[in-house]
């Protein structure tokens, strides 16, 4: 960057400027009808929804709290969506006021000089230099210098609040050219935090560092200007510089940031001087002509591409932001489902233990008692047979057994246990709601972040409670109605066929009460059944399974929404690509582009059916990238596989997943279990993209 | 006067060394904190070891500390630079003081490193450094956190440097700006001084007098040098006392953030999971076991009631004996299928219990929740040894120790038939005599005896039968040798009696039988869940009282913490004067 920049021709610079006014115009006009077309995509998403609920909550029988939830749900979206919608139109509006200069706006912080700067390039009074700490611009001050608008900002810096951060975001949408401007002193890792979210638009950034020294001291002003040549440099300062270009590699992805070194001080004296000399020797020093130089080159090479950037990229931008809208929200649910789904798998498991062992506990138990009083028929028919009372002794001894008490707990038994679980399954659910790590607490929606969750423990405290007992069967009558009968026909028998005759009678007795044993068993599994199992078995299979069925399709609607906007981002990019290219290289672009997958300021990956060295060599995919601002992966349709995979990998931390390469054709991508939802997701896509793209080439992911 | 209030000073701060300690090693009882008691006695040991002044330089990453040293110090070989130039703590001696220069902070771990923090603590003074510029918000909450929260505001100076890089007349701002900044304190408390000590190094480059001199006054070195000498001498022995606190101090509180950082919330979680699991599988088991054994006693009855309903008047002795071998061979059937079922039962629960054990612990909700949490801790910080065996890899191991429960319900068999007790004194025996009494025989102890060896024979050679096999064997016997000797009373009177008694005893064998089963279980229950249950509650338990103890340690450091800022606050007001 030490080198002097050639002067340029104003002439030519002029022209530069009228060009790039026509493509604002240009662009302008199709943004403003992209936008109309994007209100009505997002109308009709909005519509879809809307259907999708109504339909759901006609079809399933769904409770009124999961209706309420998938509506709370839509409406938040619904707001997302149209907040953002209306801040685009705001944002075309004031870009449109701009429409006629190309703009550049001055970000750093509080006393970094933008003031001195401004006094000197619009010769003004030096009335707005701060002098000590304080804040010297707090609003946006707008000002002509060589052909362009300059936008002053109010300094940005860890520590000043959410205000100068939403001034920035509304300024940098009227910007083609971002001026971050830096000192010599101190440069903070907090102000390159700052620089990454304005670098996430997309925009080209240039380091003004200027280097503060005292020269209002006579002496110090003499001794700067005898060495201001070694002073007003990126040697001098090499410490510093390299400080930046580590933060800039780190936070924006750039280790190659141009820096231009000036002394606004000098360069604001040089405007108040009176002696020549004097003054011509101050604004040297200065070294605002390096700026004014390289901005001109800038314009001369890439104007045209930064405007065009700075309508079409940021409209790319919001439309990155909806789908964000709606994939965070898709992640949202689905970190959610998978929760409530296996908490369903195991109260659906659990169920089936329970009705099988419920009915076989029911079984039991009866056999027991029934077994209990079939031990005492032989005594029962030997010492009263044929008596007068045997049938209230038999009531009797029916009673003693306490059998209506017993078979009355066998059910109580049986609710209590389904009670305690269904209170530990929802004291478990409690316990993972609350220490659940929701990945995107920063959104508007992490307010209702645990909602499904919530409703969905709702479903299970219900089942709890639910199975009230009326269990009261009359076994006591069936036990007892037929043992008289049978005791009263031996009456006055003789003594030969007496004993026969005990013998078929007490089989007689034991095999009623057999059969009287399978009626009550049948009428007990019955009664549970009725009483208790098909409350359960309804919330289990048709409240809880409709909350995830009906969940489920909701999020798969939001993805096919969502897919929608995906296409619409991919027209633009490809258009964007395209416009670039001509811009830069002065010839249309015919090429047939399959996808691009990008992250905007920071790679764009051309899937395209040309191999790249038919339309771009090294040297000119430099340029390309620079105007660009990006980095730019082709894969075309030659490249080898390896290749290709490690270039549609490109970006995604290797940490997150591991890679086998079977062959020359196949390969497996492990993605590790610490993986990011979002992560995933977006590993997913590029590697679908990768599949259809190469038919001969197959890669799978594994989880 | 000022010897008095020292001493009074010394005094406290030993007192409060003696409290910490006292407070550290009781809290180290139950949570390991060697590492910040450790730390202390380092410090400590550093602080005291020190027979020179101590002054340590700290601020901003190129705010100039290194600077400031070589200027002080005229040493020029001192590396200065615009990054991150200093990266370990370096100490230079100037006038008989220590001058240490610390890694500034905006380097990568913002929390300075423990080489810097120790001598932050233990230094006599400290000279925080920034520029005019520089002194941000970001740095502002760097100083007051140094300066208020971990107290050092007694001890400390503030030097402005970089001064050139603006006019000279916008100092009174930058003073204004900086008294807002440091607020509680002054400028006057702070000794504030101005300096650039790049001017002072380059004036030492100059030959010509009009720069040197001129340079070397607008460094302001000189009175940086005057300003130290004052603020060594009213400062000095505050220093001193300062630090001492500080260094218990800095143990405090890092004994305080590991207590904070402290969660049992997974662990109770993970128990009481257990617990219920445990539970309702008891209560479960329990209902099936006991299920078996009622429907066991229940068969009996009717095969034995069965054959008395089959006795009468007219009965053959003969019948009655081979109906009697008829009754027992399907009830020894019967005991036998009980006990084999019985065992099948435990060997199917302790199946059930694996893999329900394993279900939860391959769940994805499990993984989801409790995957990253390293159940190991539990051991290591609370010494809960036991909890570990929650360890999914462990429990298998743990369970089948219970296999040995499967020849339990045969061991049954012997305790019940008096192997192990020897022979007269046993539960069989007894039986055997009570039996004979019963049946109103002169029932000689030897005979008892005798049918008791036999019981034990053959429990011995068939241990799988059931526990009452031998004791109904041994019913038919005496029957019939009491039916011999009472040939005069009457059949019937005799068949009735006979009944009544048999009756009376198959009562007293299932009794027997269901204690013995009752036994057997119990000794399941307890080994199999009980034992288990008691160690997950008194876990909790153990958890629960750990907690309190925690908050009981949490409050009392935050008294000790309380006292040392008193104690600050004394120094400072007391302000020592030492005369020059």
């Amino acid at each position: 960057m030490e080198k002097r920049l050639q002067r340029v021709k104003y002439d030519d610079y002029k022209n530069s400027l009228d060009l790039c006014r026509r493509v604002a115009t240009q662009e302008s006009s199709s943004i403003s009808k992209e936008v109309k077309d994007l209100n009505f995509k997002l109308n009709r998403i909005e519509n879809n929804l809307n259907q999708f609920l109504e339909k759901e909550f006609i079809r399933s029988d769904a409770s009124k709290e999961l209706e309420v939830v998938l509506k709370r749900l839509h409406a938040s979206i619904e707001e997302d969506l149209k907040n953002h919608m209306n801040s685009l139109h705001k944002s075309i509006s004031v870009k449109d006021e701009y429409l006629k200069d190309y703009t550049v706006t001055l970000f750093g912080r509080t006393k970094a000089g933008k003031s001195t700067l401004r006094e000197m390039l619009t010769s003004g009074d030096g009335t707005t230099i701060g002098k000590g700490a304080q804040r010297t611009t707090r609003e946006i001050h707008e000002y002509k210098w060589n052909g362009l608008k300059i936008i002053d900002t109010p300094g940005i810096s860890a520590f000043e609040g959410q205000e100068d951060i939403e001034v920035a975001e509304k300024v940098i949408e009227r910007t083609d050219l971002i001026i971050f401007l830096v000192t010599n002193d101190s440069i903070q890792e907090s102000e390159f935090e700052k620089l990454q979210m304005l670098k996430s638009h997309n925009k080209p950034i240039l380091i003004v560092m200027n280097i503060k020294r005292d020269i209002e001291n006579p002496m110090l002003e003499q001794l700067f200007l005898k060495k201001y040549r070694d002073i007003i440099t990126l040697e001098n300062n090499k410490g510093n510089v390299d400080r930046i270009r580590e933060y800039s590699k780190k936070y924006i992805s750039d280790s190659n940031i141009d820096i231009i070194p000036i002394h606004a001080l000098s360069g604001y004296k040089s405007t108040l001087e009176e002696n020549q000399e004097l003054k011509k020797n101050l604004y040297n020093a200065s070294n605002i002509d390096s700026l004014k130089h390289y901005l001109r080159h800038k314009i001369i090479s890439d104007g045209r591409q930064h405007r065009i950037r700075s309508y079409r990229d940021d409209f790319i931008y919001s439309l990155y932001d909806i789908k964000n809208i709606l994939s965070t929200n898709i992640s949202d649910i689905e970190t959610q489902l998978n929760i409530a789904l296996n908490k369903y798998h195991e109260v659906k498991k659990w169920h089936n233990k329970f009705e099988i062992s419920s009915k076989k506990s029911i079984e039991n138990e009866i056999e027991k008692y029934f077994n209990q009083l079939k031990s005492k028929i032989p005594k029962f028919v030997d010492e009263n047979i044929g008596k007068e009372n045997s049938e209230e002794i038999w009531r009797q001894v029916v009673r003693e057994s306490d059998i209506e008490k017993n078979l009355n707990d066998i059910l109580l038994n049986i609710n209590n246990e389904a009670e305690s679980q269904i209170n530990e399954f929802y004291r478990q659910m409690l316990f993972e709601v609350k220490h659940i790590n929701m990945e995107y607490d920063f959104n508007e929606f992490s307010k209702m972040r645990k909602g499904f969750l919530g409703r969905f423990l709702v479903a299970i405290e219900t089942i709890a409670g639910l199975a009230s007992l009326i269990p009261h069967t009359k076994v006591i009558g069936m036990v007892t109605g037929f043992a008289t009968s049978i005791a009263r026909r031996f009456v006055g028998s003789d003594r030969e066929r007496y004993s026969y005759a005990k013998r078929k009678m007490m089989d007689k007795f034991k095999k009623q009460l057999d059969e009287t044993k399978s009626t009550v068993q049948k009428d007990f599994t019955k009664t549970f059944n009725e009483k208790i199992n098909k409350s359960i078995h309804h919330h289990i299979n048709s409240d809880m399974k409709n909350y995830l069925v009906a969940t489920e399709n909701f999020k798969e609607e939001l993805i096919s929404n969502l897919r929608e906007i995906e296409k619409i981002v991919e027209r633009h990019n490809d258009y964007l690509f395209k416009k670039i290219y001509e811009y830069t290289f002065n010839e249309k672009l015919n090429l047939l582009i399959f996808n691009i997958s990008r992250k905007q300021g920071d790679y764009m990956k051309v899937y395209c059916t040309l191999t790249i060295d038919s339309f771009l060599d090294n040297e000119k995919l430099n340029f390309f990238e620079d105007s660009l601002g990006e980095k730019i992966i082709i894969l075309d349709k030659k490249t080898q596989f390896k290749e290709a995979l490690s270039n549609a990998l490109y970006h995604y931390s290797e940490e997150s997943y591991s890679l086998v390469i079977k062959n020359n054709k196949e390969a497996d991508i492990q993605l590790s279990k610490e993986a990011h939802n979002e992560f995933k997701r977006s590993i997913k896509d590029e590697i679908m993209i990768f599949n259809q793209f190469y038919k001969l080439f197959k890669v799978e992911i594994k989880e | 006067m000022a010897n008095i209030v020292y001493l009074k000073l010394k005094e406290d701060i030993a007192e409060l060394n003696k409290k910490y300690i006292e407070l550290a090693n009781e809290i180290n009882e139950d949570i390991d904190i060697s590492e910040s008691i450790e730390q202390y006695e380092e410090n400590l040991k550093v602080y005291q070891d020190k027979n020179k002044l101590e002054i340590s330089f700290l601020g901003q990453y190129s705010a100039g500390k290194s600077s400031l040293i070589s200027a002080l110090t005229e040493n020029q070989e001192i590396a200065i630079g615009q990054n991150i130039t200093t990266s370990e703590v370096k100490t230079y001696e100037w006038k008989n003081i220590l001058l240490t220069d610390t890694p500034g902070i905006g380097t990568e771990n913002q929390e300075h490193d423990e080489m810097s923090l120790r001598h932050i603590n233990t230094s006599d003074l400290l000279i925080y450094v920034v520029t005019v510029q520089g002194f941000d918000d970001y740095i502002a909450k760097d100083f007051k956190r140094i300066a208020f929260d971990e107290d050092k505001i007694g001890k400390m100076m503030l030097v402005v440097n970089k001064k050139s890089m603006e006019s000279e007349e916008n100092q009174p701002y930058w003073e204004k700006h900086i008294s807002e900044v440091i607020v509680p304190s002054n400028l006057d408390e702070l000794y504030v001084t101005f300096t650039d000590a790049e001017n002072y190094l380059d004036a030492l480059t100059f030959d010509e007098p009009e720069f040197k001199e001129g340079l070397i006054e607008l460094s302001n070195i000189n009175k940086l040098k005057k300003n130290i000498n004052i603020f060594i001498s009213k400062k000095g022995i505050d220093g001193k006392l300062i630090s001492e606190l500080n260094i218990i101090e800095d143990s405090v509180r890092s004994i305080i953030k590991k207590l904070d950082e402290l969660n049992f919330d997974y662990d109770q979680e993970l128990l009481k999971r257990r617990e219920f699991i445990m539970k309702a599988r008891k209560k479960k088991f329990n209902e099936l076991v006991n299920n078996e054994m009622e429907d066991l006693i229940a068969k009996i009855d009717t095969e034995f009631s069965e054959f008395l309903g089959k006795l009468n008047e007219e009965s053959e002795i003969e019948t009655i004996n081979s109906d009697s071998d008829e009754a027992i061979k399907i009830i020894n059937n019967l005991i036998s299928d009980g006990n084999s079922q019985l065992k099948y039962l435990l060997q199917e629960e302790i199946n059930g219990m694996l893999s329900e054990f394993k279900d939860i612990f391959n769940n994805e909700t499990y993984e989801e929740t409790f995957g990253f949490y390293e159940i190991e801790n539990i051991g290591t910080i609370d010494k809960l040894d036991d909890i570990k065996k929650i360890d999914t890899e462990k429990l298998p191991e743990h369970l089948k120790t219970f296999g040995k429960y499967l020849g339990a319900a045969g061991e049954t068999v012997k305790r019940f038939a008096g192997t192990d007790k020897g022979v007269s004194g046993s539960q069989v025996h007894k039986g055997i005599l009570k039996a004979g009494h019963t049946l109103g025989k002169k029932f000689r102890p030897y005979e008892a005896v005798n049918i008791t060896k036999n019981i034990n024979k053959t429990a011995n050679a068939a241990s799988k039968a059931g526990p009452a096999i031998q004791v109904i064997n041994s019913v038919a016997t005496p029957a019939i040798a009491l039916y011999e000797e009472n040939t005069k009373k009457k059949k019937e009177e005799f068949i009735k009696e006979y009944k009544y008694k048999q009756e009376n005893w198959i009562n007293e064998r299932n009794k027997s039988i269901a204690e013995g089963h009752m036994e057997w279980k119990n000794d399941v229950l307890k080994d199999l869940y009980d034992s288990e249950i008691e160690n997950i509650q008194s876990s909790l338990e153990l958890i629960e009282m750990r907690k309190s103890r925690i908050k009981i340690s949490h409050s009392s450091l935050n008294n000790l913490h309380n006292e040392l800022n008193m104690c600050f606050e004394k120094i400072r007001d007391t302000n020592l004067l030492i005369e020059d």
